[in-house]
C-alpha cells in the first residue's frame, strides 16, 4: 500500500527547526511524544528529516508514542476535579495514518 | 549530462545588471557580481518554529509583537505561574515576575508597557486575583486599578493606557470594561457574554472572536462604546490565540480537539490561512496583524507546551542567487 505520510521524532530546537520555506511547501503535523508527520516520498519531507536528524518510525511504532502520551493525558484529565474537567473536553485518541 | 540549453531549449542569459522586470521562473547569470540569479515566485503564508518558552505553560497571556512579545502568566508544572518572558523574534528570556501568580489572565499593550488583569488563582473563587491588574515597564510589574467586577478567561485588547477587558467568566459575562492607565470603567456590554475568547485591536477599535463552550466562531467588533457582529469564523473554537487589528486579525489554535487551523480576518469576513505544525488550546498569542504573529505555550494534549511558532504571510516575488538563497 502507498504511503501517504512518514514519521519521524525528532526534537524541537526552536528558531529554524521549521522554517518559511519548508512550512510553505509541506504540511507539517507536530504530535505528542516529539513525533512529526511529514508527506511521504516527498523530497522536501526527506531533506527536513534529514536537517533536524529525525528519527524515522513506523507507522506502528510512531502510534505507540503517540498513543502513550495521550493516555498519560487521559489519565491526568480524569483526576481533575468536574469543575476542572468543564473548563476542557478530556483529550481523544489520535491514530495515525499510513 | 544534461545542460540547461538542453532542457530548456535556449541558453541563460548572461547580463551585466540584474532585468528590471524578471518574470518568475526566469534564470540569468550577473557578469558584474558573478553569480547565477533567478526570480522566485510568491511564498505562502506559513508558521514557523520560534525559540521555545523557558517555562511550558497553558492557559497564558501575551502581549506585543512578533519580534518584541511578552507572555505571563499561565498554568505550569506547579501550579499557577509567576513567570513573564520577554521574546526578541529568536528567543525568549525571563522578565520580571507577575507579584500574582495566575492563570485564565488577559494582556494587552506591548512588551516594554504591558498590562495584565484578571484571571484565577488556586482556592477559586479568588475575587482578589480575579480582579487584579498589573502594569510592566520593561522589567518588573507593579499594581494597577483593580477592575471593578471579577473576570477570568476572559480577552484583552489595547494599550497599557487604553486597556479593554473583554467577557470572560464567571457566568458568561458580558461586560466590557476600558482601563485609562489607573482605573477601569464600565463600557458597551457584549452581544454574547462569554469565556475563553481572543481579543485584538484597540480601545476604540477592538475584536472579539471565538469563545464559549460550546464553542461558537461569533466575532464581535468594537467603536469604543458598543459591539457590533462581524463575519463568523469558519471553526468554532475557544481557548484559541489571536492577534492583530480590528481590520487585520489571526485566530489560531483552539478546541475542540487541539485546533491547528488558522483564519485571517479583514474587517469583515474570516479566510482560511496556513495551518500550525503543533495543533493546541488555551495558548497565548500576540502579534501587530494577519500577516505578523506569534503563537506560544498551550497544550496538545501533553499538557505543557513550551514550543512557538510565528506566523509570516505570503512573501512576494523575489529575486534570489543561486547557492545562496
Amino acid at each position: 500500500m502507498t504511503k501517504t505520510y512518514q514519521y519521524c521524532v525528532a526534537e524541537n530546537w526552536g528558531k529554524g527547526f521549521i522554517d518559511h520555506n519548508e512550512s510553505s511547501r509541506i504540511t507539517f503535523v507536530g504530535l505528542p511524544g516529539n513525533v512529526w508527520q511529514v508527506p511521504a516520498y516527498n523530497k522536501h519531507g526527506n531533506l527536513w528529516i534529514a536537517k533536524v536528524a529525525g528519527s524515522v518510525k513506523t507507522l506502528a511504532e510512531a502510534q505507540a508514542i503517540v498513543s502513550a502520551e495521550v493516555t498519560a493525558s487521559q489519565t491526568a484529565w480524569d483526576a481533575l476535579s468536574d469543575e476542572e474537567k468543564s473548563n476542557n473536553s478530556r483529550p481523544a485518541d489520535i491514530t495515525l495514518e499510513e | 549530462m544534461a545542460t540547461y540549453k538542453g532542457i530548456k531549449g535556449f541558453n541563460i542569459q548572461t547580463v551585466s545588471s540584474d532585468p528590471s522586470n524578471p518574470f518568475v521562473g526566469q534564470v540569468w547569470y550577473n557578469s558584474t557580481s558573478a553569480t547565477v540569479k533567478y526570480r522566485d515566485g510568491v511564498t505562502p503564508a506559513a508558521w514557523s518554529s520560534g525559540g521555545a518558552l523557558t517555562t511550558a505553560r497553558t492557559s497564558l497571556a501575551g502581549c506585543g509583537t512578533q519580534t518584541a512579545g511578552l507572555a505571563f502568566g499561565g498554568d505550569d508544572s506547579g501550579g499557577n505561574s509567576d513567570a513573564t518572558e520577554e521574546y526578541n523574534g529568536t528567543a525568549w528570556t525571563n522578565g520580571g515576575n507577575l507579584p500574582l501568580a495566575k492563570f485564565s489572565l488577559s494582556g494587552a499593550g506591548i512588551q516594554t508597557a504591558a498590562l495584565a488583569f484578571g484571571g484565577s488563582a488556586p482556592g477559586t473563587p479568588s475575587p482578589q486575583v480575579n480582579v487584579s491588574t498589573e502594569e510592566y515597564n520593561g522589567s518588573s510589574w507593579t499594581a494597577g486599578g483593580a477592575m471593578s467586577n471579577r473576570m477570568s478567561s476572559g480577552a484583552g485588547a489595547g494599550t497599557q493606557t487604553a486597556g479593554l477587558g473583554i467577557g470572560g467568566n464567571p457566568s458568561n459575562r458580558q461586560a466590557t470594561e476600558e482601563y485609562n492607565g489607573s482605573s477601569w470603567t464600565s463600557g458597551g456590554n457584549l452581544t454574547t457574554g462569554r469565556p475563553s475568547m481572543a481579543g485584538a485591536g484597540t480601545q476604540t477599535a477592538g475584536l472579539a472572536f471565538g469563545g464559549g463552550n460550546p464553542a461558537t466562531g461569533i466575532t464581535e467588533e468594537y467603536n469604543g462604546s458598543s459591539w457590533t457582529n462581524g463575519g463568523t469564523m469558519g471553526t468554532a473554537r475557544y481557548g484559541l490565540g489571536g492577534a492583530g487589528t480590528q481590520t487585520s486579525a489571526l485566530a489560531f489554535g483552539g478546541t475542540p480537539g487541539f485546533l491547528n487551523n488558522t483564519e485571517s480576518y479583514d474587517g469583515s469576513s474570516w479566510t482560511a490561512t496556513a495551518t500550525m505544525a503543533s495543533g493546541r488550546r488555551r495558548l497565548g498569542g500576540c502579534g501587530a496583524s494577519n500577516t505578523s504573529a506569534l503563537a506560544f505555550g498551550g497544550s496538545n494534549p501533553t499538557p505543557l507546551l513550551n514550543i512557538t511558532e510565528e506566523f509570516t504571510g505570503a512573501l512576494p516575488a523575489a529575486t534570489k542567487t543561486v547557492g545562496t538563497d
